[in-house]
């Protein structure tokens, strides 16, 4: 088998995929730096690319008997033709899903420094990503015995792509009636692709049982490629696709509906709570546990400024359990107390470290003080939910720029005539004596946090009329 | 002419171009029916000329490649006739869809596309031989169609994914004829290298 490796175009189209597979890696490493599961799917991702590859590649190796002209020569052999080609077949498969590995190995350079939760579900999403590259290198050689020509490798690569990618996102696409609601749900048949592009919320993962599901489905059509290499006889090629009917009689009735979203769960252990308690307590979830010491210090001198001016102050800090909207289309809103500061997580950089730079989460620390969860989100009623449904900007600005004693900050989206009222009611609001700020501040809070924006306005904005 | 028809079957050429037809004839059948607009997106532009260009590109060398390095005739031209004339035909062929309800616009991106792809093509047939002619502009395609890439204002983009920038991109358009150009030359002056005879099949 070493030799068959070494002595064929084995390498070169290993070093190719593997350096397609690291550069797809590498240029996007905030997508998974410092977690897990992020970067097991991500991997799972880059499969649109090396898919098509594999395949190519198989086809190229497939039609090695018939460039060599050996065809004739090795029919008047005994050997039969699966005990010759196995050690090509098996060693190909071996080095594709060497090259799957490594290419998501690069990945972890920037994973292990900051991770603090490796779920065991990284186990399955990366094995199917491994088992789609065996079944995609068999069936590029199947390829490639059945039509032994040069362009079969680059027609099969560009068919690859549009069954592995054009095809689901058509067939997504194609579940919206003609306003963009979502008529109907995606097909289960979705996730036998185990390409998938999207990616989840960090809280989100998807379970062993599917990735046990789309295993069985792979395995059944790698088998069917395997006889389609080594049968010899035509009677057993015409039952060879045997396997991938039975693999997908299985699967597809048992996979969840809704394609790789409607598979995702929440993973309850990355959801836990880990929180500081070396002052006001700080709590993130266990997936970002590893950076909760750089942004205690932000969150805390929020804590502080609420606790110095506000009746009522949140004395606690957590970061929220809403899924992006992306991810998760139906959640119930859950209500947070007053005492309590939910504050959404403020994204990685790409080097793995939380994305601080230029206020932004300070201002969204700032937003938070007043945002609740008002609107169960949907897919049924057409509603995005957002990871938390923020105030009205206006009176947000005014009551903003009050907690932090400076002028409202503009924001470059804000019309002339929006920062001509929220600086009038600033100004109005600022006039009034100090107790009486206060207590008024205090309960356009208290309004905010009951979801009832009209009076949260009214209180806050009264100044300007 | 005879001599046109022995060259050209000797470059089987009748495949190749079969193949590039049939993408051509496939895509312009199938697109209504998978889209609202008339006018072929910009990565199915690629998708199909990159069909070509390969399809094609095996017509870059015949069964035996001492032949064609041979001092009797003048081959550097016979080279460049032949890639000028290739690309000629990809984008005429395209060309005649704009008649029709499903057309291959705008004539830019068709002609950028067309030259990088087969410059591109060309490049890898003076390097590897016209057999392994196909594995860049696959590489490079498959990369520029991914559903994350697409036009944008930053360089680095622009040249990664110059197959899909819009017509009048500076940077895609400087990339193509860099690749139409070098490819061109490459092949001209060069030809593909030299191989025994028994890696290439007559009927590849």
């Amino acid at each position: 088998m070493k030799t068959e490796v070494r002595r064929s175009a084995v390498p070169g189209i290993a070093m190719l995929l593997l350096v397609v597979g690291a550069v797809f890696t590498l240029t996007s490493t905030e997508f998974f730096a410092g977690r897990w599961t992020q970067l097991a799917l991500y991997s799972r991702g880059s499969l649109l690319l090396l898919i098509p590859l594999a395949l190519a590649g198989g086809a190229w190796l497939g039609r090695r008997d018939r460039r060599s002209r050996v065809g004739e020569l090795f029919a008047t052999t005994v050997r039969p033709r699966w005990q010759r080609t196995l050690p090509l077949t098996v060693g190909y498969a071996a080095i594709m899903v060497v090259v799957y590995l490594l290419a998501t190995a690069v990945g972890a350079i920037w994973v292990a420094p900051t991770a603090a939760y490796l779920s065991p579900t990284v186990l399955g999403i990366t094995a199917v990503g491994a088992l789609g590259m065996v079944a995609a290198s068999w069936l590029g050689m199947a390829a490639g015995r059945a039509v032994p020509r040069i362009v079969t490798a680059p027609v099969l690569a560009v068919v690859g792509f549009a069954v592995v990618a054009l095809l689901p996102d058509f067939v997504s696409m194609s579940g919206y009636d003609a306003n963009f609601v979502k008529a109907r749900p995606d097909p289960s048949a979705l996730l036998l692709t185990p390409a998938f592009p999207g990616g989840f919320d960090d809280l989100q993962t998807l379970p062993t049982s599917v990735s046990a599901l789309q295993a069985v489905w792979l395995a059944a059509l790698a088998g069917t490629a395997l006889l389609l290499i080594g049968a010899a006889r035509r009677s057993v090629l015409a039952v060879a696709v045997l396997p991938a009917v039975i693999g997908a009689a299985v699967a597809v009735p048992l996979l969840p509906t809704g394609g790789y979203y409607g598979a995702a769960v929440v993973d309850p252990t990355a959801a836990e709570l880990v929180c500081d308690d070396d002052g006001p307590p700080v709590c993130v979830r266990k997936v970002h546990a590893a950076l909760l010491p750089d942004i205690v210090g932000p969150v805390r001198e929020v804590l502080a400024l609420a606790a110095a001016k506000l009746p009522n102050p949140p004395v606690r800090a957590e970061e929220t359990a809403r899924l992006d909207a992306y991810a998760a289309p139906d959640q119930p809103a859950v209500r947070h107390d007053a005492d309590t500061l939910v504050f959404d997580w403020p994204g990685f950089t790409s080097s793995g470290k939380p994305d601080l730079g230029d206020g932004y989460f300070r201002t969204e620390l700032l937003a938070s003080v007043w945002s609740q969860e008002c609107q169960n989100g949907g897919s049924a009623t057409g509603q995005v939910a957002f990871a938390a449904d923020y105030a009205p900007f206006q009176p947000e600005a005014v009551a903003t720029a009050w907690l932090t004693g400076g002028p409202p900050q503009p924001q470059d989206w804000w019309r002339p005539q929006d920062q001509q009222k929220i600086e009038a009611a600033h100004q109005a609001l600022t006039a009034l004596p100090t107790d009486e700020q206060r207590q008024l501040v205090g309960q356009a809070r208290a309004a905010a946090l009951d979801c009832d924006y009209d009076r949260f306005e009214a209180l806050l904005m009264a100044g300007d009329r | 002419m005879r001599f046109v028809s022995l060259f050209l079957r000797s470059r089987r050429l009748p495949l190749a171009a079969v193949i590039a037809i049939g993408a051509v004839a496939l895509t312009w059948v199938a697109w209504p029916h998978f889209s609202d607009g008339q006018t072929v997106n910009t990565r199915m532009i690629s998708v199909v000329v990159l069909i070509a260009a390969v399809a094609l590109g095996t017509t870059l060398s015949g069964a035996d490649d001492s032949l064609d390095h041979s001092a009797s005739a003048r081959w550097p031209v016979r080279r460049a006739v032949h890639l000028l004339l290739t690309a000629v035909a990809v984008v005429a062929l395209l060309l005649v869809t704009t008649v029709t309800e499903a057309r291959f616009e705008p004539l830019d991106v068709v002609i950028r596309n067309t030259a990088g792809l087969l410059g591109l093509t060309a490049l890898g047939a003076t390097l590897f031989g016209a057999a392994l002619s196909w594995i860049a502009p696959l590489t490079w395609t498959l990369i520029a169609i991914m559903p994350w890439m697409g036009p944008s204002e930053q360089l680095r983009m622009q040249v990664g994914a110059w197959l899909i920038q819009p017509a009048g991109t500076t940077a895609a358009t400087v990339c193509a004829t860099v690749l139409a150009v070098a490819g061109l030359v490459a092949y001209t002056v060069r030809g593909c290298p030299l191989r025994p005879a028994a890696e290439t099949l007559p009927d590849h």
